[in-house]
């Protein structure tokens, strides 16, 4: 086997990450290659330097502007559809169709009133029915006024 | 009544107090400068914020945090698009004035000049301490692949050191 073969293994035996079989393999190796010893060497002095530099925290005022936009933030107001899947605890799918639904009442109701103000059919013919209705109402008041008027007149 | 968000402030601060500094390190190494590297980690976990909010079980925390790090990290430097001048990284100036901390400057030389594929196998083993069952799980790849990568960053890392040591 080469030396790169070995100098890998070097690498992991550095990081503590070599089997024992290898570790044995490796040391045979090493006694007869001065070439692999030198480069464990160089290995071995960049990993002390590494270990010297310690890791840098993060700075206070980094950590305060995380800290102020995420637990330290004022609650952001509920959406409707939030308070609406928070409060009755519906599927989001349902709440969506209700937001619609309620949509799309909201948009008829308003179209009623500008139809009517545009003298459209659709409120006309409400119109009409809505007079129908009281109107027939009233005939059939003014057939009980009128029997009951007649049933008086007959009576005297 | 209880305030609802409460249990997702109070494991996000958990998890916070755990991870930032090693989050944070991990950016300023793999980027060299200390104002990216502050977007980078406070993208990260605003980021986890909003992600409590939606997946109250996120596997492994560790490894999302890092994932989504190392993946904002190389967005960066691809973005960036910008001729990387080690001697001015301020991450490296700040060892300068110290003489008893050279070795120190010239290996965070070293490493800036690396690879990003080198440099983040080389960052998460000497500086951040992961195993290498740990980097497989945030790089994706295999414990081999691992080893032989880790390999690979040292020879180019020896080769970059040695050529800062010839220029001084």
């Amino acid at each position: 086997m080469n030396c790169e073969y070995f100098r890998e293994m070097l690498s992991a035996r550095i990081d503590g990450e070599l089997s024992r079989d290898e570790e044995a393999a490796l040391d045979e190796h090493l006694e007869g290659c001065d070439s692999c010893r030198k480069f464990a060497a160089a290995m071995a002095g960049m990993k002390e330097a590494a270990a010297r530099d310690k890791q840098e925290a993060m700075p206070a005022g980094l950590e305060e502007k995380i800290l102020s936009q995420t637990i330290k933030a004022s609650p952001k107001k509920e959406s409707v559809l939030g308070f609406i899947k928070g409060y009755y605890r519906v599927p989001r799918g349902l709440a969506w169709a209700a937001l619609v639904l309620l949509f799309i009442l909201t948009v008829n109701s308003f179209r009623g009133v500008t139809d009517k103000d545009a003298g459209l059919t659709p409120s006309v013919e409400v119109s009409e029915h809505a007079f129908v209705i009281q109107r027939v109402t009233l005939t059939q008041d003014d057939i009980i006024m009128s029997k009951t008027t007649t049933s008086n007149n007959e009576s005297l | 009544m209880t305030d609802p968000d409460t249990g997702k402030r109070e494991k996000f601060r958990e998890i916070f107090d755990r991870h930032k500094n090693r989050t944070y390190d991990f950016a300023l190494r793999m980027l060299g400068d200390r104002d990216a590297a502050g977007d980078i980690t406070q993208e990260v976990f605003l980021r986890l914020y909003r992600a409590i909010d939606g997946n109250p079980e996120i596997g492994n925390m560790q490894n999302w945090l890092f994932i989504l790090t190392r993946n904002l990290c190389l967005n960066e430097i691809r973005d960036s698009k910008k001729e990387i001048n080690i001697d001015s990284l301020d991450f490296v100036e700040a060892v300068e004035a110290d003489f008893a901390r050279n070795d120190v400057r010239q290996i965070r030389k070293a490493m800036s000049a690396l690879d990003a594929k080198y440099k983040e196998v080389l960052v998460l083993r000497e500086y951040e301490g992961f195993t290498y069952s740990e980097i497989a799980g945030i790089l994706g790849i295999t414990v081999p692949a691992v080893r032989s990568l880790l390999y690979k960053a040292r020879l180019m890392l020896k080769e970059n050191f040695e050529k800062i040591s010839i220029k001084r």
